[in-house]
């Protein structure tokens, strides 16, 4: 495997393993964190806007229910 | 180009010029980075000082010159939306900061890992490393300068004056390692030729991770900015058409 002899010795990083593989599992972490955050936060968002639309549609529907009812007190 | 300034000002035209480049540029970084970092870490030869060590290098070389090309960037924005007051552009500054912060962090965290066993530290207060924390709390200063204020408007002007003044600093971290004779080195010279210290097969592959990782944090800087469109545009009827539409991935 390129310039190691085994898939091991990649892994061991000639004994500098702790020191390779963090840095890049921190620089991993930091790209998932880019991506996903503003992801999750679009995500949430939508649902909350479309809560948002049906309690308003359900709100107006009231206001015309209410408003018939009154309406027939009246006649 | 007037036109095409103009039209980068239009939330709306951004958004949907945006979501059809946002394909492209994933599949770009995603063959840029992953040829990088299998070449840097499985295929060029181990250096002969430092061993294995060195394959930190082609991802603390790229993040650490991009974190200041970064803050110039979020600048320009800032300078765009105080001038001209154009929305789109304050928009981007504040996407900018926390992929800005990030892109810091890695830079101090794979530079303190490297300097464990190369340095025999994990910190020192060198010019190049303070300067570049200074970098990172302008960052995190920013961001925080604009949720202390309740009106927006006041937020993104005091955000956009702090990232002014924190320019500063940019040459500052350039031209440390020049000014100041302490311990980060300077840069090396990159040489075409095979025989010379830094030959092509060294230092190519931080060029495919350089590119790679500028495509990937423009990527994030693109969602983050389209996040802040839908957010602020919400009344405006082509992103109610949006909502409704129930259209919650890219």
């Amino acid at each position: 495997m390129g310039s190691f002899d085994s898939f091991g010795d990649f892994l061991s990083m000639g004994g500098y393993a702790e020191y390779v593989w963090s840095a890049y599992a921190f620089f991993a972490l930091v790209l998932v964190f880019n991506v996903w955050q503003p992801i999750l936060a679009r995500k949430k968002y939508f649902k909350q806007q479309l809560k948002r639309e049906q309690v308003l549609a359900e709100r107006a529907q009231a206001q015309q229910n209410s408003e018939e009812i009154s309406n027939g007190i009246t006649t | 180009m007037w036109q095409w300034l103009f039209k980068l000002g239009s939330p709306k035209w951004f958004y949907t010029m945006s979501g059809q480049f946002i394909p492209w540029l994933t599949g770009i970084t995603v063959i840029l980075l992953g040829v990088g970092l299998v070449w840097g870490l499985a295929f060029t030869p181990p250096d002969y000082q430092m061993g294995e060590n060195y394959r930190i290098a082609y991802i603390h070389v790229p993040t650490a010159i991009m974190c200041y090309w970064w803050y110039g960037m979020m600048a320009c924005f800032s300078g765009a939306y105080l001038i001209w007051r154009i929305k789109m552009a304050d928009m981007a500054a504040k996407a900018c900061v926390p992929i800005g912060f990030t892109i810091t962090a890695v830079a101090l965290f794979t530079g303190s890992v490297w300097g464990i066993p190369t340095w025999g530290t994990w910190w020192i207060w060198d010019a190049r490393l303070t300067s570049t924390l200074v970098m990172l709390f302008l960052f995190a200063g920013v961001m925080v300068l604009r949720s202390a204020f309740d009106s927006v408007d006041a937020g993104a002007k005091a955000a956009a004056v702090l990232s002014l003044v924190g320019v500063v600093n940019i040459p500052i971290v350039v031209y440390s390692v020049e000014w100041w004779n302490t311990l980060h080195q300077g840069a090396s010279n990159l040489s075409l030729s095979d025989t010379q210290a830094n030959p092509p097969e060294v230092w190519l592959p931080a060029f495919f991770t350089g590119f790679g990782i500028f495509g990937f944090f423009m990527l994030a800087l693109i969602l983050r900015t389209r996040n802040e469109i839908l957010q602020r545009e919400r009344r405006a009827d082509w992103v109610k058409d949006i909502f409704r539409s129930g259209k919650g991935e890219f």
